[in-house]
């Protein structure tokens, strides 16, 4: 896992992460051989509604990156997403529509027909 | 109100100015006619500073301009060009762009007056991309040059054959990418070529488009051109109360490049022809009281669409306009009526550019 300085940690979480996505990204981190990482989540503009969900590991957390550290995952994200995604819980999911994770996000007001994007 | 850099040349040509949009620019130089019948058999040059310039730079500016965008940027390389729309995710027209790819940087021309908008929609979907947006309109300006022999004039500017250059491509000259730039531009009057360049070098660039044979035109006589040759501008055919296939910009348009904002809207619209009006060209007789933009079209009493912009033919005894009307009533030949306070005008749509021998 990144060092992360006290002063960068938040009090209450952005997002929420569970116990399975987060396993699901110990997975693949350790896939990856990846000893010391944490889980950049993000928003860039783009898809049919506007905004896209963003995942990716990432060493370590950037000037003014809110971190949350949830079930031994440490969570980076920039201001501005933080802005789309506070109250988000981000899940993993396998069944009959595919596997993949999952956002319940509050802020959305709309989702596009596949669901890879959204508008706030 | 804010003047061109080529304002005292205009002047000293014996211009008329007029107020579009906060901008000073030319009317009229000598005759509206004269400047109107240059373009459709020679050359004219016009003054475009007034046209929104915005430089973006970083290594994403590319790659979220894709994102943004409705045609396929990824298939630019330097030296192209090619026009986007910007949609929201209703899919409606928040600016149409032409978009520049240069080595380094990305330049994109707005509507005028509206590069402040574009750069604010631009960064609101900026997160964590390398991009940043400089808006150069006043650093730079734009010359246009319309009519059959703007090629030839162009080439002769540039000091290089550029007759066969395609439409958006572009040839930089100048010491920085966009230091002095000629591009392919839409044909209006049988041609088109912009000439982007810095703004020391404009008046220069002026003197010698008029001398190498262009001659001097205004807004009034462009804006008959535009209606003649169905080019939709932004706050009249253009807005965010229409879709970009209702303004028939499907050429800025790419049916298989994948998400970008408002792409599902769109995409269904064409799978489905669910397009409920379209952008049409329009005939009126020329009576006391000439139809306007914003009156109502009816058809058999019932409101079918509305008129956007109107423009008198020169030596023609007929109105030309541009509007919108419901999709099943789009076909050339339709008749339809020009709601006025003093009773109807009668019409008939028509495919731009117009018939030269325009008759109702």
């Amino acid at each position: 896992m990144a060092a992360t300085s006290k002063e960068a940690m938040v009090k209450g979480p952005i997002i929420n992460i569970t116990e399975r996505a987060a396993s699901k990204i110990k997975e693949f981190a350790a896939q990856e051989k990846v000893e010391e990482y944490g889980l950049r989540v993000g928003v860039m503009g783009g898809g049919c509604s506007g905004l896209l969900y963003k995942l990716a590991l990432d060493k370590g957390p950037r000037q003014d990156d809110r971190v949350v550290e949830q079930h031994g995952v440490k969570i980076f994200i920039d201001l501005k997403s933080a802005i789309y995604l506070t109250g988000t819980t981000l899940d993993y999911t396998e069944g009959l529509n595919g596997k993949g994770f999952t956002f319940q996000n509050p802020n959305a007001s709309t989702t596009c027909g596949c669901g890879t994007s959204f508008s706030a | 109100m804010e003047r061109s850099p080529l304002y005292e040349i205009h002047k000293s040509l014996g211009a008329t100015f007029s107020d579009y949009n906060g901008l000073e620019l030319p009317r009229v130089y000598s005759s509206i006619g004269d400047e109107y019948r240059a373009a459709k058999t020679s050359a004219v040059a016009m003054d475009r500073c007034c046209v929104g310039r915005l430089q973006v730079v970083g290594k994403d500016a590319l790659d979220l301009l894709h994102r943004l965008t409705t045609n396929n940027l990824n298939l630019l390389k330097p030296g192209e060009g090619m026009s986007a729309a910007l949609t929201s995710a209703k899919g409606r027209i928040v600016e149409h762009l032409v978009v520049y790819l240069g080595k380094r940087t990305v330049l994109l021309l707005t509507s005028p007056q509206n590069q402040e908008k574009v750069a604010k929609w631009i960064d609101h979907y900026t997160f964590i991309e390398d991009v940043k947006v400089e808006d150069v309109t006043d650093k730079c300006g734009m010359i246009s040059l319309y009519g059959p022999l703007a090629p030839k004039v162009a080439s002769e500017i540039a000091g290089q054959d550029i007759r066969q250059l395609p439409l958006h491509h572009y040839v930089s000259l100048g010491s920085d990418e966009w230091d002095l730039c000629f591009t392919r531009a839409e044909a209006i009057g049988g041609d088109g070529f912009h000439i982007i360049a810095n703004r020391q070098s404009l008046q220069e660039l002026w003197r010698t488009a008029l001398k190498v044979g262009a001659r001097p035109m205004g807004e009034a006589a462009f804006e008959i051109l535009r209606v003649e040759y169905g080019i939709p501008v932004y706050g009249k055919e253009l807005s965010e109360a229409v879709n970009p296939l209702e303004a028939h910009l499907n050429d800025s348009v790419s049916f298989n490049k994948g998400c970008y904002i408002g792409q599902e809207v769109i995409a269904r619209l064409n799978t489905y022809k669910k397009v409920q009006k379209y952008l049409v060209g329009l005939l009126f007789l020329l009576l006391e009281q000439a139809p306007r933009p914003g009156s109502k079209l009816e058809i058999d009493g019932q409101e079918v669409g509305f008129l956007t912009s109107v423009a008198q033919k020169p030596g023609f005894q007929v109105t030309m306009a541009l509007g919108y009307i419901r999709a099943k009533y789009a076909s050339p030949g339709t008749g339809v009526c020009a709601v006025e306070d003093a009773g109807k005008i009668e019409g008939k749509v028509v495919a731009p550019p117009f018939p030269i021998a325009a008759e109702i």
